[in-house]
């Protein structure tokens, strides 16, 4: 009976291969015969092409290792041989020893696993400049596919932040567990002021990391929708030495992604299952049921009419006991059930792959269908690649073909806040137009639209997009020491969004009939492509000096264009096919854009190590880019590294404690292209509203150009130890870094009479510090047993710092004040912090609030003047604890954010609470605008007196120091390697796996989460199968 | 050996070519946007760049509709804009709050963005000199600063401070002559209104040779594309309307001499814009010139206009929306004459019934809208205008109301006035019939300082609050 040998069966973590290898005795004495043993750190390995090759004759003889996983040479030439022992999913070896007429040697060689799996010890830049990670000075983490999957089965996002500390996605409070809002990604801080006007319409969020798929950049969205299965590796590059290589668009680290390269070996094929469940989280609201909010709305003074106005007095007499005459019926509705389900999403994948030594193939193919947490939303996806390889002596040619698409509807229930905001005393319906009609006093008709009857209307909001790519990629090595390779990438994808609203809807109730219902049309399309050409020269001198160096050249280029147009006037009932349309909208234009956006660059890079000990690198790129009429073209970009790896030293090489001990340090210059194009000369548009007269048409300055404006440019220094201890029990690393982006670019409003808006300006720098950790511990590590416990631990910290502003934001700051932002522009001064006047509570004899003033007076003057910095968003500490313990077929994680320290506006106080108008006190609120709120003189209260509707500032009261702790990950798997069952079903494995994330939230707030769309506890379910 | 030298040398020629072209290859011309040096190397462009601020002239914001149809007529209580109406705010000059302080806003920025285009154009003449050649740039140039003068001005008469005393040193606005990104200091009103007069002035030399002058407003036909140089001068700040523009300016600074010679240099070409005929006010009923569009010195073409009217004006409109008078205040205000041209064009009682009042239809569209060539007109400056100019400077006041006033009330079908009237008092009236909708007489009652005026809504009087405040998105960067 033969076993077959998978890396499955083994512990990823330990996957090392231990190669042994021994020579017969004297019972081969006479003829020289070679035996050996290809085994792991538990089992043989069957099957192992072994190769012994004569050095001086070049005679190979070639054999394989039987069931137990014994090879024999039976009789070989005496002289030295070249063994080359190779193996599906294993790095091949080479070991030389000398063959002597009755001699003895012995080899023991660690050997390291095969690319094929994960080679943790590459670092995979995706420019195909790949380094020794123990060779290599910049700072950089790798996580292999099986081990984010183990994390979460949804996306690669949703792992990453979980094992790496300085990966960062940011809690969207408005848009919650939406599938189809992308998440907010940091790496390492911010590199510019987030603005909206510097965009253009294709462009991204400005501190977005940029992501690299198989040596090509993709989007967001790509990365988002990828098929965890088909991910073998994600790099993280944080620092300048590492993120250099991407020159322009590298301040805001690259995260890099491999897929699985097909494998050489006889057809294997197998199936996976990704199942999960969402369920919506709504312990974030704190809703007043119908009693309390009658309750509050009388003590608000809702129904309180104006002295001089005793008709209006009636009136609201008559409101009230209308609305408590429903409460005391017992109308108590709970609104935010209604638009919201257990949502689910399922991903079927399969992946084929084999071929012989010459040509390999991979087949992938994915389906995912999901259902989100609010009814009617939800995103299917569906990807297939082909992976092909061919290899012949000296040529190495990679093609990847990948289809995808993707279609997304969203809720028809809309914003879930109109959920949250509906009166509980308002019995639900759902064919009603109006929860309540009534006739103000004053004749002007109170209308309360129900939320339930839009959602009812025919109406869609959809989107799909579907995209081809090609990457195909040559290597020719030249010589021992030279390479070529050639890379090049076409993409080609459109996108489009299909919007109907009935005429039906509450939009319209104050719409001629004719333009009753819209429908909007949007399509996008995208063509891209990018070849580059590299050099590669790697060779050793005098057996020391290890030189790698790298000349590369990119070229490409980027079309969008994008094209609008909306109709309207829809008959009662239809169900959106635009053919009923009454006409296009009224004095409306079609809505079109177009971009082409080009680069061109050139990196030198180069790797120097001495010894294995003492290291260096260096990264010059010269990045050329589309700027209208710009006569800088090119912007230069640099990192230099050194590092010292201590435990090569002849002082620490006899130290058994210390496995590997490495110190890096590099500093360099990267830059930020994701804002849009900034002109140097004026552009012009044309005129649209009104676009004509006698004389033809005009055109109308939409951009005034800027021959001065700089590029963001970002200097990083980083440091970083990376430590292996105690027979590899305790391993880690301590990151530090400081990164200065200088000069920012910020869009400055001037008096309006300058009739410049926005107007980008260099001014000033953003300053980031910080330190990022992991250790991992292992207090069992019995790999015989098959036995393995770690603990680990992340942290990082960082604060931002503004400098260089001196006065010139002084006019920002004052807009920021009038437009009560909690941001400000001001010399060393956090990004991150929150400014607000300084409150001293409420006044237990009025109700109002007291403020501190500069000065240290107590004042019930709200002045503007007064606004200082009292808190910042950052967490002081923020990180992962996690754990993973594997009992031979069982294994168990857990990982556990903490958030220490960081402060938070508490909109939900700010809101709900307080600053309830008039007006909104016909709209449900918060439980503590009823219980908390100063209601009599002498009430100690949080919050200012219920009848007040006036405006709160925004003050130091609703900033609140957050400490939360968050279940991400809580995973079970268990593997059926090698059962006997499974052969009889053909199957070589099966394993599964069950995660929850998100499950639990605790926190020292109590804010709401999920404004339009709640937030959602997941729980998966994994099935694998390899056949 | 050899074949390796080839090699290499094909490589270097390759390096070498794709350097060269490196810059051309990033080069890329915007397919949706037009570039400044697109445009500045061809007449055509030059003259987009140019139609390009009469077109924004139009804008809602400006003159398309704030600055005639709606804003500055509310503040004149022309209509009646109650409590329960949505502009009740601008009625009641409550101008910080919303939608009022929104309006004055966006009518202040847009006004202002249009400065910045004049003076990028004028700038870009100097810098792509000789693009256009040097008659039609001396043209081009001096109707963009006359234009330029023309918006400033109308900016101080909105949010400038009252005028009546001969040289008020009141903090005023800034007057922007070049793009910069710098901010313009609020300057003096005299210095403010002295820079308006030096760039009429300016613009007075350069438009000496004007085609109107010689041809007159030579208005193109329908199907025809107007010429930048000779066609319908009177949609162009031609030099009439810098005359006309001076006497404006002169008048409301108080210098009535000046005021004088520019209206009469004017009134002795009147016969370049012929009155209305008795035909057109009283006989066409399927398209009537309800603007009397061969009067006009000045106006501009808005292709949204019949929107605006069935958006402001439209009978259909609720009462909340709907700019239109209280019947007994448009009585009073025509003086029960329904022989006046004005009146009887342009306020009828919806033949529907679907509103009891008059409702205002000036600016609806006519029945041919293929022929008509007055067609989305507003008129900004009127031969009538500076008849009333010259009547109220003319130092002698029996001329006045007879070489000017009664003039104009010939031509609008009412009787002559005796010399005996308080001409004052008759111009007052004169202005609140004859600007209905082309938001001159907010101005005319700030510089006359009065106070007191019918309530739109109401049988009483109210006082009008001259003092709008600069907006926030000026204020607050200050």
């Amino acid at each position: 009976m033969i076993k077959i040998f998978t890396k499955r069966n083994v512990p990823k973590r330990v996957l090392m291969l231990c190669f042994c290898l021994y020579l017969g005795f004297s019972a081969y004495a006479q003829t020289p015969a070679v035996r050996g043993v290809v085994k792991d750190a538990k089992e043989t390995i069957v099957g192992a092409t072994v190769v012994a090759q004569n050095v001086q004759t070049g005679v190979k003889t070639t054999t394989s290792s039987d069931k137990n996983g014994v090879f024999t040479f039976a009789k070989l030439v005496a002289g030295a041989y070249k063994f080359t022992i190779s193996f599906m999913g294993y790095e091949g070896k080479t070991v030389t020893g000398e063959v002597k007429d009755g001699g003895t040697f012995s080899l023991s060689v660690v050997l390291k696993e095969s690319s094929t799996s994960l080679d943790k010890e590459v670092v995979v830049t995706g420019t195909g400049i790949n380094r020794r990670k123990d060779s290599f000075t910049g700072t950089t983490a790798v996580f292999s596919g099986e081990e984010l999957k183990a994390i979460g089965n949804n996306n690669i996002i949703q792992s990453l932040r979980t094992v790496d500390p300085s990966f960062l996605v940011m809690e969207n409070v408005t848009a919650g567990s939406n599938p189809n809002v992308l998440p907010i990604i940091e790496v390492r801080g911010k590199s510019s002021i987030p603005s909206a006007t510097l965009k253009d319409q294709f462009g991204q969020d400005p501190n977005q990391p940029l992501f690299i798929l198989d040596g090509f950049p993709t989007t967001l969205q790509n990365i988002v929708d990828l098929d965890m299965n088909r991910v073998a590796s994600v790099t993280i590059l944080k620092d300048a030495a590492s993120t250099a290589l991407y020159g322009a668009q590298a301040s805001n680290g690259v995260i890099v992604i491999e897929t699985i390269k097909p494998k050489p070996g006889e057809l294997r094929f197998s199936y996976t299952q990704d199942f999960g469940f969402e369920m919506p989280d709504l312990s974030g609201y704190n809703m007043m049921n119908a009693t309390e909010k009658l309750e509050f709305e009388r003590l608000s003074g809702r129904y309180r009419a104006e002295e001089s106005n005793p008709t209006q007095g009636v009136y609201l007499d008559t409101l009230y006991n209308k609305h408590l005459a429903s409460v005391m019926r017992g109308v108590n509705s709970y609104w935010l059930s209604e638009p919201i389900q257990n949502g689910y999403s399922t991903n079927n994948s399969i992946n084929a792959s084999g071929g012989d030594d010459s040509f390999t193939y991979n087949l992938g193919m994915n389906y995912k269908t999901g259902k989100g947490a609010m009814k009617g939303s939800g995103r299917d996806s569906y990807s297939g690649s082909i992976n092909l390889t061919y290899r012949k002596t000296n040529l190495n040619i990679n093609n990847i073909t990948y289809i995808r698409g993707n279609s997304s509807t969203n809720s028809p229930y809309g914003s879930f806040s109109s959920f949250v905001n509906a009166n509980p005393y308002y019995e639900k319906n759902y064919d009603q137009r109006y929860l309540e009609v009534s006739r103000r006093s004053n004749g002007t008709a109170l209308l309360v639209a129900n939320p339930l009857f839009d959602a009812m209307q025919p109406q869609y909001n959809k989107a799909s997009g579907s995209e081809f790519q090609n990457n195909l990629n040559v290597n020719y090595d030249v010589t021992n020491t030279l390479r070529i390779n050639g890379g090049l990438q076409v993409t080609k994808g459109t996108t489009v969004r299909k919007v109907y609203r009935s005429p039906e809807m509450s939009d319209f109730i104050n719409t001629p009939t004719l333009r009753k219902g819209t429908y909007s049309d949007y399509r996008a399309e995208n063509f891209s492509y990018q070849g580059n050409l590299m050099l590669v020269y790697h060779t050793v001198l005098a057996g020391k000096h290890v030189i790698n160096a790298n000349w590369r050249n990119t070229v490409s280029q980027e079309k969008n264009a994008s094209y609008q147009s909306i109709a309207e006037g829809f008959p009662a009932g239809n169900l959106g096919n635009p053919i009923f349309a009454y006409g296009y909208q009224e004095n409306g234009s079609p809505s079109a854009g177009s971009r082409v956006y080009r680069t061109l660059n050139t990196t030198i890079s180069a790797n120097y190590g001495y010894d294995n000990r003492y290291l260096a690198d260096a990264v010059y790129r010269l990045d050329g880019s589309t700027a209208y009429g710009s006569n800088k073209q090119f912007s230069p970009y640099y990192a230099f590294g050194l590092g010292w790896n201590i435990h090569n030293e002849s002082f620490v090489k006899g130290t058994a404690w210390i496995n590997s001990l490495r110190l890096t340090g590099n500093i360099g210059i990267t830059g930020n292209q994701n804002y849009g194009n900034t002109s140097s000369v004026s552009v012009y548009d044309y005129n649209t509203s009104a676009n004509y007269n006698q004389f033809g048409q005009g055109v109308t300055l939409s951009t005034l150009g800027n021959p001065n404006l700089a590029p963001q440019k970002t200097r990083q220094i980083s440091t970083s130890i990376d430590f292996s201890l105690f027979n590899n029990r305790l391993t880690g690393y301590i990151n530090a870094y400081d990164k200065k982006t200088d000069p920012l670019i910020v869009p400055v409003d001037l008096p309006s009479s300058t009739g410049v808006v926005a107007f980008p300006y260099n001014i000033g720098s953003l300053t980031y510090q910080g330190l990022e950790a992991k250790l991992t511990f292992f207090p069992i590590y019995n790999l015989e047993e098959r036995i393995t416990w770690n603990i680990g631990i992340t942290g990082s910290s960082y604060k931002s710092k503004y400098g260089g502003f001196g006065n010139v934001l002084s006019t920002l700051n004052k807009q920021q004040e009038n437009n009560k932002t909690l941001l400000r522009y001001i010399d060393g001064n956090s990004a991150e912090a929150i400014w607000a006047i300084k409150s001293m509570g409420i006044d237990p004899a009025t109700g109002r609030e007291v403020f501190l003033t500069k000065n240290g007076d107590y004042t019930f003057d709200y002045a503007t003047g007064n606004i200082t910095n009292v808190g910042n968003t950052v967490s002081v500490v923020e990180g992962v604890f996690s754990t993973n313990l594997r009992i031979k077929r069982f294994s168990f994680g857990a990982g556990f954010r903490y958030k220490l320290g960081g402060d938070v506006f508490n909109s939900a106080l700010f809101n709900k609470v307080e600053n309830i108008t008039l007006s909104g006190t016909a709209l449900n609120q918060d439980k503590r605008a009823l219980y908390d709120r100063w209601k009599n003189p002498g009430d100690i209260a949080q919050f200012k007196g219920i009848s007040q509707t006036d405006v709160t500032p925004i003050s130091s009261r609703f900033v609140q120091t957050e400490y939360s702790f968050t279940s991400e990950t809580i995973n079970f798997g268990y593997n059926f390697d090698n059962a006997a069952w499974l052969k009889s079903y053909g199957l070589t494995n099966l394993s599964f796996n069950l995660i929850t994330n998100d499950l639990l939230y605790l926190s020292t707030v109590r804010r709401e989460r999920g404004t339009d769309y709640p937030f959602a506890r997941t729980i998966a379910f994994s099935l694998k199968a390899s056949f | 050996m050899k074949k390796k030298y080839i090699t290499q040398l094909m490589f270097m020629l390759f390096a070498v070519a794709t350097l060269g072209s490196c810059k051309k290859f990033l080069d890329v011309q915007p397919e949706d946007k037009v570039l400044e040096t697109q445009l500045f190397t061809s007449k055509r462009g030059v003259e987009s760049v140019l139609n390009g601020l009469y077109i924004a002239l139009a804008n809602t914001n400006a003159y398309g509709e704030a600055l005639t149809l709606n804003t500055t007529e509310i503040l004149a209580q022309r209509y009646n804009v109650s409590s329960t109406h949505d502009q009740y705010n601008l009625a009641s000059y409550t101008y910080t709050e919303n939608p009022a302080a929104s309006k004055l806003d966006a009518i202040w920025t847009n006004s202002y963005a249009n400065i910045l285009n004049i003076n990028s154009f004028l700038e870009n003449l100097d810098r792509y000199k000789g693009v256009v050649d040097e008659k039609s740039e001396a043209i081009y140039r001096g109707e963009a600063i006359a234009l330029r003068a023309y918006l400033h001005f109308d900016l101080f008469r909105l949010y400038g401070p009252r005028y009546n005393t001969a040289d008020s040193t009141k903090q005023s606005l800034p007057y922007y002559q070049q793009t910069k990104i710098s901010i313009n200091p609020l300057l003096p009103a005299n210095e403010f209104i002295v820079k308006v007069i030096e760039d009429l002035k300016t613009a007075e030399q350069l438009l000496k040779n004007d085609a109107i002058t010689t041809t007159g407003v030579n208005q193109v036909s329908s199907t025809g594309t107007a010429d930048f140089l000779s066609n319908n001068r009177n949609y162009r700040l031609n030099y009439f309307a810098v005359k006309g523009l001076q006497a404006r300016v002169f008048l409301y600074r108080g210098d009535k001499v000046s005021a004088l010679a520019a209206a009469k240099e004017v009134i002795s070409k009147a016969n370049l814009f012929p009155w209305t005929t008795v035909n057109n006010a009283l006989s066409e009923k399927t398209n009537p010139d309800r603007i009397f569009s061969t009067e006009m010195i000045f106006g501009i073409l808005n292709t949204q206009l019949y929107a605006r009217y069935t958006a402001l004006f439209d009978p259909a409109i609720t009462d909340a929306k709907i700019l239109a008078p209280l019947p007994a205040r448009l009585a009073t205000t025509f003086e029960n004459n329904e022989n006046d041209y004005r009146y009887n064009l342009n306020w009828q009682a919806p033949t529907t019934g679907i509103k009891p009042y008059k409702t205002f239809f000036k600016y609806a569209d006519v029945v041919d809208k293929e022929k008509t060539l007055f067609r989305f007109t507003i008129p900004l400056l009127k031969i009538s205008e500076i008849y009333y100019i010259a009547a109220e400077c003319e130092p002698n006041t029996s001329d006045g109301i007879n070489n000017y006033l009664n003039v104009v009330r010939l031509n609008r079908g009412l009787t002559n006035l005796a010399t005996t009237v308080n001409i004052n008092t008759e111009l007052q009236k004169e202005y609140q019939k004859e600007f209905f909708g082309e938001g001159q007489l907010f101005y005319y009652y700030k510089r006359r300082n009065v106070t007191s005026i019918g309530n739109g809504s109401s049988t009483a009087n109210i006082t009008i609050n001259y003092n709008v405040p600069m907006p926030l998105s000026e204020s607050q960067y200050r």
